[in-house]
């Protein structure tokens, strides 16, 4: 482990070693928090999988009515039969802070005039099979809002972890270690000046006292 | 030019069916592994020139445009009794209408969703009177209406009931066109497509949960079948229009559809047998030189044709299973 470039003074000593405490301090916190978020992720990813198998499965079930629908209609018909949605939702798109991480909250409302049916179309000149696909995206879209709520969430927590262990591991397998050998070495380069100099002196003192026999 | 004359419209069209897609051949694109085989098929028959055109299976739909104009301006050309003709067309006219006003509602152009082909009146015409609401240049009908929808959708833009709107003004004036014609086969044959497709729209309203004043809505008018037959349907359980309609002439379309219905809540094999009972229907009046019977039949077998090209074309460029195509695919008129 290479060491810092420091003077080996008593001042620099006191100064890593307050770094140090700072630094294992630190860790700990943040090894913490990244604990917090890896148990809230690992919930948040097993509920995102269900809801993303279960809407997957719906919109296959109604992109495959769409598709019939479309065999039995021109391609203007259909979407001249969707042109006009009957449907509104306003959007409000706020934060919610997890562990400090500020990650999407979706809250919608309907705004839909009263009375009108999901089916936007006259049933004259449109093929039975839309029906289904219509309703069955139109009861899909809250839980679209969701799906996409948590799916943000996860990746906004996901990155965030990455980071958060990349500083764990930084202060754990290099900032540490370095403190704690500049420091060794400042304490043993102090503790050979110390013996340095007594040594000296009692080479002095012996000088002294021969001087005088 | 000879002057079209009934039968002499009868003679070019005798000829002409012998050009329509055979049961062998629709077959055999059903079997076809990919789109390319499929229109490979097509293309030994007389939409060879259209299949020069387009770039490949995916452009099917240029194709069948491509197939409707041409029959268009067929049947400028012989047919005897143009008004007559003319109100197979319509639709398409109908469905300009319904994108041009919910453009308007919308306020944004969605030019791209117009058909051009086979439509009677210009889409320039159209667009000018819709978007400047003067419907003067308009036929007094349409003009009618178009007023009635304005005034509707004042309070709640309901793109629904627009269209709904539409397609009974569209029905009205077919018959009300019919009758002072006294043409009776083409009466006859869209008194039995209202009263189908009305008996679809009860359907489609019990596998939605609505009540009978849903439906009251989307009824069509002219059929043989009025409110008051739908009103009574809608009180009893489904499976008893079938015994309703026991004795009359819809009984077997109806009766199969209704049964798969019930079991699968797909309307897949109604709206088929519903296109072959109607095409049968025309079918077995075709013989007649002197009417206009055998126009009005080849007309429909080549609107059926487009929709077998297309259930096929669409299935094939998606890679549906066979038997899913197989299922809904239409009878051939020859």
């Amino acid at each position: 482990m290479a060491l810092m470039r420091v003077n080996p003074t008593r001042m620099e000593l006191s100064r890593l070693k307050k770094r140090l405490a700072v630094a294992i301090r630190g860790h700990k916190l943040l090894k913490d928090k990244r604990d917090e978020m890896m148990r809230r992720f690992v919930e948040l990813i097993k509920k995102n999988k269900e809801m993303r198998e279960q809407v997957e499965a719906r919109l296959t079930q109604a992109l495959g009515e769409f598709l019939m629908a479309r065999a039995l209609m021109s391609a203007e018909v259909l979407e001249e039969s969707v042109m006009y949605p009957t449907r509104r939702y306003d959007l409000k798109i706020s934060k919610r802070n997890i562990m400090n991480v500020n990650v999407p909250k979706i809250d919608y409302e309907e705004t839909s005039q009263e009375g009108l049916s999901p089916y936007s179309y006259g049933f004259a000149a449109t093929s039975g099979e839309l029906d289904g696909a219509v309703a069955t995206l139109s009861g899909l879209l809250p839980e679209m809002l969701e799906l996409a709520e948590i799916e943000k969430t996860s990746q906004m927590l996901a990155e965030e972890i990455e980071k958060t262990r990349r500083r764990v591991n930084a202060l754990e397998f290099i900032m540490i270690p370095q403190l704690e050998e500049t420091i060794r070495y400042i304490t043993m380069k102090m503790d050979e000046d110390e013996r340095a100099s007594r040594i000296r002196l009692m080479k002095v003192k012996d000088m002294i006292e021969q001087r005088r026999a | 030019m000879p002057l079209p004359s009934y039968p002499y419209a009868a003679g070019r069209i005798f000829v002409l069916e012998n050009k329509l897609l055979s049961r062998d051949r629709v077959e055999r694109m059903a079997e076809a592994p990919t789109g390319e085989e499929a229109l490979k098929v097509l293309a030994e028959t007389e939409y060879g020139a259209g299949i020069a055109e387009i770039e490949g299976p995916h452009d099917y739909e240029s194709l069948l445009s491509f197939e409707i104009r041409r029959i268009h301006s067929l049947m400028a050309e012989i047919s005897p009794d143009p008004e007559t003709t003319d109100l197979f067309f319509l639709k398409y006219d109908f469905h300009n209408l319904k994108v041009l006003l919910k453009s308007r509602y919308l306020g944004e152009e969605q030019d791209r969703l117009l058909i051009t082909a086979g439509v009677t009146l210009s889409i320039e015409l159209l667009k000018t009177a819709i978007n400047e609401k003067d419907y003067a240049m308009l036929p007094p009908y349409l003009a009618e209406v178009l007023e009635e929808i304005d005034e509707a959708m004042d309070k709640i833009i309901d793109p629904g009931k627009m269209d709904t709107m539409l397609d009974r003004a569209m029905f009205l004036h077919i018959f009300d066109l019919l009758k002072r014609r006294k043409n009776r086969f083409a009466q006859d044959y869209f008194i039995r497509q209202v009263d189908l497709i009305n008996i679809r729209s009860f359907l489609r309203i019990r596998k939605i949960g609505e009540d009978f004043r849903f439906l009251e809505n989307l009824l069509l008018p002219g059929g043989k079948l009025d409110e008051e037959f739908f009103a009574a349907a809608m009180e009893e359980p489904t499976e008893n229009i079938g015994d309703r309609l026991k004795d009359s002439e819809y009984s077997q379309a109806v009766s199969r559809g209704l049964e798969d219905f019930i079991k699968t809540g797909s309307l897949a094999v109604y709206e088929r047998l519903v296109d072959d009972y109607l095409l049968n229907w025309v079918k077995a009046a075709r013989w007649n030189p002197s009417g206009i019977e055998p126009v009005i039949g080849y007309l429909l077998a080549k609107e059926n044709e487009i929709r077998i090209i297309r259930i096929i074309m669409v299935g094939k460029t998606n890679n549906l299973p066979p038997g899913v195509i197989r299922e809904r695919l239409r009878d051939v008129y020859v």
